[in-house]
């Protein structure tokens, strides 16, 4: 076992100028909700006016404010939790390289093993002045569609050191004292493809920094700096007293959980990666051991430790909704032990790019079907089987339009884990960009030469299970010019689990000409495939995984699915034993309580692919109270 | 004596304002709505008045929001492109909140087997990529019949570029199922993003046959009269979400525009009201029971946006009077968490159980309870003394849920409870100015609806504004607001044109596209006087994805027209965004084309006010107001207010559904309008 490692907070106890404040509820709260108005705005002034379609329409981008030391204090509600939880590590990188930054200095940062989550997410971030001392930070982070390397959009599967990846930036200075350092937007512009767009990303990150320093400044200005900054050391303490209050009310115990990426594609034996965690309450306290994961891969899978914390927190949050937003009160709540250079707490220069498809998901897998066995007693919903993994495919080709290059990341809406209380919903997007949405194929199709087949879920690609994960959907396209295609993506193999007995949802794909004689599997880790105009592309999504056994489910759900044309009656008399009578597709009750008991006989099949029951998953008991809970809600549509 | 009548149909009340159109003499009435049909509601208001004849009648109403948020509406079906059966289910694969496991998408519009599809393609120019398959219409229509829909949506992708395939299809639809309302995505609204466009055509088709056996019920209900209430004798017009009206006709082709309706009908009020009192900007604050709608008006225009939504997941592309609503009313809850933090809203106790005062069984303080504890509210004369309010229950509900835990006197927890739900409109108004590049403090605050001139004057001193207009009739703004807008239709085309080079035959094209829909319109519309068309584009640098700006064109020759809006978009985009991009980055792209048509109607004179000969008696109340404590103030009824009378705060104007507060240092004074102007140094 490897070297353990404290909190994951900085220790930094309360700011020193926070102490001696007298506290007025009413503005604590006015400041609390006027941070994160800030957040919101700053997030929604990107959204609005930025170029990168990762931003604009998948909203993959977050705005947040820290303290003067780098913790976090708010956070955009529709922003990215992958993000937030490496920002104060990122911050505190950047103080570390600037102790004493000037009034008007930007930094712009992407350094992954040094507070950072993967190159393409680019932090524009600004020290906020009060006189000649930093009051905060803000930050606006954007995930670039480009950041340089050998492949288009950077993402680069077949890559063994960050070195093939690409542009890496420690802390730079972007604007010094108001003035642009031109020589580092040069290195930017030489750096990168569509440099253009790019900066006008940039500076459309910059002004969301700025009206940050200008709201901040409206606080101040109102409320003075003591009171501003006391009402931050408030809000963590208000989160962090209610998270250890939780915690508090849960059985000490060991809770573990296992999981696995499909494979290290760039080792020879292309073996599984496995993602451990053993999760200990005791009293109030909660340690995240992941000491159990397999090392690092040579490929790319894993990330490093501030994306560990990111990925952690939520997943946690997702067990504790009432905790948002996320802030320093709860990240420096948690305890997670890693060793370095494993897969979750990879080392300089062992790739990255790709953690949004590798180790993230799985962590917050992980980490959220532990919770699940703590809370198995105390309340079903926050239970849930795993939810769809990223399967991110970069196309690049001739503009519809102009004709010049153009790339366009593509993502699938998929299906969520079943809670254990109801059905997973389909058409949600993973926990990794749980603030995102999917992209217009209308506009896709004027940027890129492709031309969407399909936009429908997938029969008989979710979870089954007493109740099912959502489905995965089929977004099949064909190429109307030739095309370069790359995928980073994850879990064609092993699929999202189920829990307590519910079967694992459907696999990612990509294949090539699907039901052709030159039809082939491009896998998970493609590269660079030039596909010519014609060819055709099978682009689906994972199921969620279901929880409890599908011979179990309300017979009434199951033909609910099969009205809305969900899944059929074979599957319906196969997956789920009910039998349906003749064409009006009433009940057969007596078929179906013969079939339902020849299926509870049989052992369920124990695996990781789809369509399997997980493990560990099945040793997971259905809550008591869940049943209660389920017969309130199964009917409802 | 003819009429000008306008009525605003909301959940809890109807209310109606009648002009004289020779005298100005100005009737008002309000009374519960009747749901679900919500005709009776309407006579009865009219009996109310007593009005001779009636020459026009305009109408807003929630009927459409609240068939929709209730899922009332009609058995609906949808015809789409085979193989993209789930744009609609799939909708942005969005969710209101980043952690909640929880959640559950609301039901949409369609259920899934309501929803077939048929071969045909067109690419993202327009272009036929497969030709449709009238035979697969057949069948789907068939299908349909065969569930008995009573409406159906069309919507194919790429079609904003071409509506042939949709409209062919429509007309095997309308051949199998003749009963069923029929609209097409294009007709709608032929703006790009497939599940924007299919959400607005599903959600007219939704609303489309309750909404015209709404209207012909209403129809008939005003023209029969039906002995003691006035008949009509001449046009009924609806008013939409974009504020302005319909005529019965084109309401029943775009019912889903009168959505929202009421609303923007408020803002178009408060627009008029600040006009004549000479204020070109103005944040109009609409605060009822529930929750308090924001909108901006700037440069004596108030704004548009190109979207909106009625509910999660049902995104209306139609312009609309941009609004932002916040969960801040009278009967907005405050509440403390488990950490022992105070939060105002945004959940509401609604008007059942309703605040604790109203002693209705609600035990939770609400805004209402805190101004009553205040001593803001007046017990006796709420709604005219109609219902008095328990100011004990009040006391008590704050004392126990916050006051007490937080270890604060009552008053300071109720003012606390006030400067929260305050905070939350101020995040609101910070949305609707500071955002868009406007600074708060150079406007006016024009505050209605029952609870919004109570809270308004701490509001605006909050943010730095010197003056609040509290309008005549405050509680009846939106039927107000009807009276005072013309017939509006909003058009567009797409054009996709890059700033260096447009091409003047799509220009054309898109021209000739417009003139012919607003042709159209025109011939539909008879009574309109005359019409004025007000051309605009939608603009943004080429590359920027999701937002654009949508811009007044120059008059004269169009492409020269749109040069013109090219060259000025740089500086719009700094206004708005607060930079612009050097061309070496950017140009700018051309999105879409639109007319706005106006067409001018008869309009009623002003309401007249009659004021009081002389002051009426001023009473005196106890009011407690932060750094002073409880102090005294005058109690003073607004009917009893002359012109040009001032009333110095600390002071508290009651009217029948409607309180102001003055706070000390303020000075109130009546405009010859009638309309309240608040100084507040």
């Amino acid at each position: 076992m490897g070297s353990g490692r404290a909190s994951a907070g900085t220790g930094a106890a309360g700011a020193a100028s926070g102490g001696g404040v007298e506290r007025d509820p009413i503005t604590l709260e006015v400041l609390r909700n006027g941070f994160r108005a800030i957040c919101n705005e700053s997030s929604a002034l990107l959204a609005r006016v930025a170029y990168a379609l990762t931003i604009t329409e998948g909203h993959d981008f977050s705005g947040s404010l820290l303290t003067w030391d780098g913790r976090l204090v708010s956070h955009g509600q529709k922003d990215q939790a992958a993000h937030l939880g490496t920002f104060e590590a990122s911050v505190r990188t950047i103080i570390a390289a600037y102790p004493d930054p000037r009034p008007g200095d930007v930094f712009v940062f992407n350094d992954p093993y040094d507070g950072g989550s993967h190159q393409p997410d680019i932090k524009v971030v600004r020290p906020i002045f009060r006189d000649d001392r930093v009051i905060a930070y803000g930050i606006s982070c954007g995930h670039w569609p480009d950041v340089g390397g050998p492949v288009p959009g950077t993402f680069n599967p077949k890559a063994i050191s960050a070195y093939a990846e690409g542009l890496r930036l420690p802390p730079t200075l972007l604007i010094a004292g108001g003035s642009p350092v031109e020589s580092t937007f040069r290195i930017l512009r030489a750096n990168i493809r569509q440099p253009e767009e790019r900066m006008a990303d940039l500076h459309a990150q910059i002004r969301a920094t700025e009206l940050m320093e200008e709201r901040i400044g409206e606080y101040l200005e109102e409320f003075g700096v003591e009171v501003v900054v006391d009402a931050m050391e408030a809000s963590f303490e208000r989160s962090a007293a209610l998270f250890h209050h939780d915690v508090g009310e849960l059985p000490d115990g060991t809770y573990s959980f296992t999981d696995y990426g499909d494979g290290d594609h760039m080792h020879p034996d292309n073996p599984r990666i496995k993602v451990q965690l053993e999760m200990t309450v005791r009293g109030d306290e909660v340690t995240f051991d992941f000491t159990g994961s397999d090392p690092a891969p040579v490929g790319v899978f894993g990330f490093a430790r501030p994306a560990l914390v990111a990925a952690v927190c939520d997943g946690t949050l997702h067990c504790f909704p009432d905790l948002k937003p996320l802030n320093h009160g709860i990240i420096g709540s948690v305890t997670i032990e890693s060793t370095p250079g494993s897969c979750v707490d990879v080392l300089e220069p062992t790739p990255v790019t790709g953690y949004a498809s590798g180790a993230y998901e799985k962590v917050a897998a992980v980490t959220m079907a532990c919770w699940a066995q703590a809370f198995a007693d105390i309340d079903p919903t926050r239970q849930h089987a795993a939810t769809i993994n990223l399967a991110n495919l970069v196309v690049a080709g001739p503009h519809p339009e102009t004709g010049s290059e153009s790339v366009a990341y593509l993502w699938n809406e998929g299906g969520q884990g079943a809670r254990s209380y109801k059905d997973g919903n389909s058409f949600q997007l993973m926990i990794f960009i749980g603030g995102a949405t999917n992209q217009p194929i209308e506009v896709l199709e004027r940027i890129v030469p492709i031309r969407y087949l399909s936009c429908e879920a997938r029969p008989d690609s979710c979870g089954h299970g007493t109740f099912r994960g959502g489905f995965g959907i089929d977004r099949s396209f064909e190429a109307v010019d030739d095309l370069v295609l790359t995928m980073h993506g994850d879990r064609a193999e092993v699929t999202p689990f189920g829990l307590a007995g519910g079967w694992n949802g459907g696999p990612n794909m990509l294949v090539i000409d699907p039901g052709t004689q030159e039809g082939r599997n491009l896998g998970m880790d493609a590269t660079g495939i030039a596909v010519a105009k014609g060819s055709r592309l099978l682009y689906c999504s994972n199921g969620g995984g279901g929880f409890g056994p599908p011979h179990e489910r309300d017979p009434d759900l199951v033909l609910r699915d099969l009205r809305e044309g969900y899944i059929d009656a074979e599957l319906a008399a196969r997956v789920y034993g009910v039998v349906l009578e003749g064409e009006d597709g009433a009940i057969d009750a007596e078929a179906t309580a013969r079939l339902r008991a020849e299926l509870a006989e049989r052992p369920p099949r124990l695996g990781f692919g789809p369509g399997e029951v997980h493990p560990v998953g099945a040793r997971l008991r259905l809550s008591p109270r869940a049943g209660e809970e389920a017969g309130s809600l199964a009917n409802r549509d | 004596m003819a009429y000008t009548v306008a009525v605003d149909i909301g959940g809890t009340f109807t209310d109606l304002v009648a002009v004289e159109r020779e005298t100005g003499e100005t009737l008002t009435a309000k009374v519960p709505s009747t749901p679900p049909d919500f005709v009776p509601g309407v006579s009865e208001a009219l009996r109310r008045v007593e009005l001779g004849a009636i020459a026009q009648f305009r109408h807003a109403t929630t009927i459409g929001t609240n068939a929709i948020i209730e899922r009332a509406g009609a058995k609906t079906g949808l015809i789409t492109t085979r193989g993209f059966r789930d744009v609609l289910l799939a909708g942005r694969a969005n969710k209101p909140d980043l952690y909640d496991s929880d959640w559950d998408p609301p039901p949409p519009l369609v259920p899934r087997r309501l929803i077939v599809t048929v071969r045909e393609r067109l690419d993202h120019a327009g272009r036929v990529v497969t030709e449709l398959d009238d035979e697969d219409v057949v069948a789907a229509a068939r299908t349909l019949a065969e569930e008995q829909v009573e409406a159906v949506a069309i919507c194919f992708l790429n079609s904003f570029m071409n509506p042939d395939h949709e409209l062919r299809a429509k007309q095997v639809v309308e051949r199998e199922l003749p009963d069923a309302f029929v609209c097409t995505s294009a007709e709608v609204l032929p703006e790009i993003r497939e599940f924007e466009r299919t959400s607005t055509a599903v959600a007219n088709a939704y609303l489309g046959p309750r909404m015209s056996t709404y209207l012909e019920a209403l129809d008939e209900a005003l023209r029969a009269g039906n002995g003691s209430v006035a008949q009509l004798d001449g046009e009924l017009l609806v008013s939409h979400s974009g504020g302005g009206l319909m005529t019965v006709s084109s309401a029943r082709e775009l019912p889903a525009r009168i959505c929202q309706s009421g609303p923007a009908a408020g803002v178009m009020g408060a627009h008029a009201v600040t006009q004549r009192l000479g204020y070109d900007n103005v944040i109009s604050l609409d605060m009822g029971g529930t929750s308090a709608d924001i909108a901006a008006i700037t440069a004596g225009r108030p704004a548009f946006r190109s979207e909106w939504s009625i509910a999660f997941n049902i995104p209306i592309i139609f312009p609309a009077v941009d609004l932002v609503t916040i969960g801040a009313g009278g009967g907005t809850i405050a509440w403390l968490d488990e950490s022992g933090a105070l939060h105002s809203g945004p959940m509401s106790a609604g008007a059942v159980p309703g605040p604790a005062s109203y002693g209705r069984g609600g035990s939770e303080p609400t805004n209402t309870d805190a101004n009553l504890v205040l001593g803001r509210l007046r017990p006796e004369q709420f709604l005219g003394g109609q219902m008095e309010l328990d100011v004990e229950a009040a006391e008590r509900a704050i004392a126990d849920r916050v006051a007490g835990p937080l270890g604060m006197s009552l008053e300071e927890a109720a003012a606390g409870i006030l400067r929260l739900s305050n905070a939350a409109m101020l995040s609101g108004i910070r949305l609707m100015t500071t955002q868009r590049g406007y600074d708060p403090r150079e406007f006016s605050l024009i505050a209605f609806g029952g609870a919004g001139a109570l809270q308004a004057p701490d509001l605006a001193r909050e943010i730095g504004i010197e003056r609040v207009v509290v309008p005549l009739l405050p509680g009846l703004m939106s039927a107000r607001g009807i009276l005072e807008v013309n017939v509006r239709h909003d058009l567009l085309e797409p054009l996709f044109q890059r700033g260096t080079s447009i091409d003047p035959e799509r220009v054309r094209r898109a021209v000739e596209g417009l003139e012919a829909k607003a042709r159209e319109v025109k011939s539909r519309d008879t009574s309109v006087d005359a019409w004025h068309p007000e051309w605009r584009a939608d603009v943004r640098y080429f590359g920027q994805i999701s937002g654009y700006l949508t811009m007044p064109m120059p008059e004269g020759e169009p492409v020269a027209a749109l040069e013109e809006v090219v060259r000025r978009f740089g500086e719009e985009h700094a206004r708005e965004f607060g930079y612009e991009l050097p061309p070496s980055v950017s140009e700018a792209e051309i999105v879409n084309l639109r007319t706005a048509l106006v067409g001018e109607i008869s309009r009623p004179p002003e309401p007249a006010f009659q004021p009081a000969a002389e002051s009426g008696a001023s009473k005196v109340a106890q009011v407690w107001f932060p750094g002073t404590g409880r102090i005294e103030a005058a109690c003073v009824d607004r009917e009893g207010l002359a012109v040009g009378e001032r009333v110095e705060g600390p002071a508290i104007i009651t009217e029948w559904d409607s309180t102001t507060m003055v706070p000390p240092g303020a000075v109130a004074s009546v405009h010859s309008s009638g309309d309240l102007v608040i100084a507040l140094e």
